[in-house]
């Protein structure tokens, strides 16, 4: 039904369910660029939550209160207006120092806006985590002669982090969807080459309709991955003993 | 009282970020005037100019079915840079954040068929040779017989995008008229929310340009007609910071080029159907 018109435009408003596999192929080369934002940002918000949650947790004065200010704000903070002021606010600023970066690829501030926003829930995350271990624990490590090192990492790490399994595969589940926001910046993301091919053919319903299936399929891929992590997790944590008497007798 | 001095500590630290983000905006005139200093004019020759414009616009700044970003103001621009050997690139985003990107040296010239207005002319330099014509009409339904001019609109809902001309003419009227037209923004679908808002009723007309309407009926099965006088007949031009006066006067050198050797004409054929560049008026 495709009719040509001018340079590559497609006629016809009408639902095609045909269109559907074929745009679904056209759109899966954008899933590396929506993976690239996620993975960047799940890395560099990893070393941002790791110094706002040790800030947190020794409470150290003044960083802390800025961490609260940080945290409060990404989290009051639609994404979209923090892609806005990252990509037209942070160079005008910089710009004062003479630092020019308004030409950086908007990639760039795409994943510096993601790795802030995960940064924040991953170091509330942290935090929580590492709370929620009972402090009973840690004096029972110091009494059996542990650093305090050691009962970090022996003792409280592994079981702070079996509490932060679910609520870290939460996140980045959420931060997934959330790229979607990029094209606003003119990413060809997922997002943006559905816009791109919606103004070619007008066939958005088509388009939306393949965009659910890919990021659908792909965020089920990660609760997967996320639910057998945690599965692993727990039955390392809560069963020890068992466990080394299977590896024995294996 | 721990808690309190935390407290007021936060609002202390709020208020000061606040307070630097307000002067940060009332010195803009200096990054306006730094960014230009770091970009084209002071270069002497100019080599390179980035050019900011839109994909959702179909035949005019659209990527066509091999990926590639096509159109006639697209086209028109990469001529120019051909005769006048400058590297043109191009930057694509959302019409509303043209002018933005412009304003904080994200890109040197808008091109997007912008026509000039006073609020524009007030803020922005636009070249002098115009290098399409977009007169501005109300747009319909085929079938509607009720509405033949701005004035049959009073009571009616009009959708147009956000910052553009368009929304600047329903603004003049609504501004003399005691807002009389009900107006709706086109969301993130551009083009595809007015002919689907169009046809449900939501709204009862928008603003168009001719070459526009007989594209979308066309192409996409529109139903549009344009009626009444035209609102504007206004030429298009590039937009540019104020004092890129150099760059200007580059772009209006190879706009001159392209209708002296008719490469004007063949694009306007070519993406429009016919040569609108015989109505332009100057």
């Amino acid at each position: 039904m495709a009719v040509e018109y001018g340079n590559g435009v497609n006629m016809g408003s009408v639902f095609d369910i045909k269109l559907i596999p074929e745009y679904l192929v056209k759109l899966i080369p954008a899933i590396p660029t929506t993976l690239l934002i996620l993975v960047s940002a799940l890395f560099c918000g990893t070393i941002i939550a790791l110094f706002v949650a040790l800030v947190r947790l020794y409470k150290i004065p003044v960083l802390n209160q800025l961490a609260l200010v940080y945290v409060s704000f990404i989290r009051g903070v639609p994404t979209l207006i923090q892609l806005f002021l990252v990509f037209y606010g942070i160079p005008s600023v910089l710009l004062l120092l003479n630092i020019d970066i308004s030409r950086a690829p908007a990639l760039i501030f795409v994943i510096v806006t993601y790795s802030l926003g995960m940064g924040a829930f991953l170091s509330e995350i942290i935090r929580t985590a590492v709370n929620s271990v009972d402090r009973g624990q840690s004096e029972a490590a110091y009494s059996v002669g542990m650093t305090s090192r050691e009962a970090f990492v022996r003792i409280v790490f592994p079981q702070a982090l079996l509490v932060a399994m679910p609520n870290l595969g939460n996140l980045v589940i959420s931060s997934m969807k959330e790229t979607s926001l990029a094209f606003s910046l003119g990413i060809f993301d997922l997002v943006g080459i559905g816009k791109v091919i919606g103004a070619r053919t007008f066939h958005f319903l088509e388009i939306y309709i393949d965009l659910a299936i890919i990021y659908f399929v792909m965020c089920f891929i990660l609760e997967k991955v996320f639910t057998r992590i945690e599965a692993r997790l727990q039955s390392r944590g809560h069963k020890p003993i068992t466990n080394h008497m299977e590896e024995k007798w294996a | 009282m721990k808690k309190l001095v935390l407290l007021i500590s936060v609002i202390l630290t709020v208020s000061t970020l606040l307070a630097s983000c307000a002067s940060n905006s009332s010195s803009t005139p200096t990054v306006t005037s730094s960014v230009t200093a770091n970009s084209t004019t002071t270069t002497g020759k100019i080599t390179k100019i980035v050019v900011g414009t839109g994909t959702q616009f179909p035949n005019v700044c659209f990527i066509d079915a091999n990926g590639k970003l096509t159109g006639y103001d697209v086209e028109v621009l990469r001529e120019i840079g051909k005769h006048l050997r400058i590297d043109v690139q191009f930057q694509t985003m959302d019409f509303s954040n043209l002018l933005l990107s412009l304003d904080t040296g994200k890109i040197d010239v808008v091109s997007h068929q912008m026509e000039k207005n006073p609020d524009r002319e007030a803020k922005y330099l636009f070249n002098s040779e115009p290098y399409n014509v977009f007169p501005v009409k109300v747009t319909v339904l085929q079938n509607n017989t009720t509405i033949n001019s701005i004035d049959d609109l009073k009571g009616k809902t009009v959708i147009v995008g956000a910052t553009s001309n368009e929304q600047y003419l329903i603004d003049q009227y609504n501004a003399a008229h005691n807002n009389a037209i009900k107006v709706v923004y086109t969301g993130n679908g551009g083009t595809n929310d007015v002919i689907t808002q169009l046809k449900s009723g939501r709204v009862d007309a928008t603003l168009s340009t001719q070459f526009a309407v007989d594209l979308l009926n066309q192409a996409y099965d529109a139903q549009e007609k344009t009626v009444g006088p035209a609102l504007s007949n206004s030429d298009t031009y590039y937009i540019l910071r104020k004092d890129e006066t150099a760059l200007a006067a580059v772009l209006d050198q190879g706009v001159r080029a392209l209708e002296a050797d008719g490469t004007l004409s063949k694009l306007s054929i070519q993406w429009f159907g016919q040569d609108y560049t015989k109505q332009i008026t100057k």
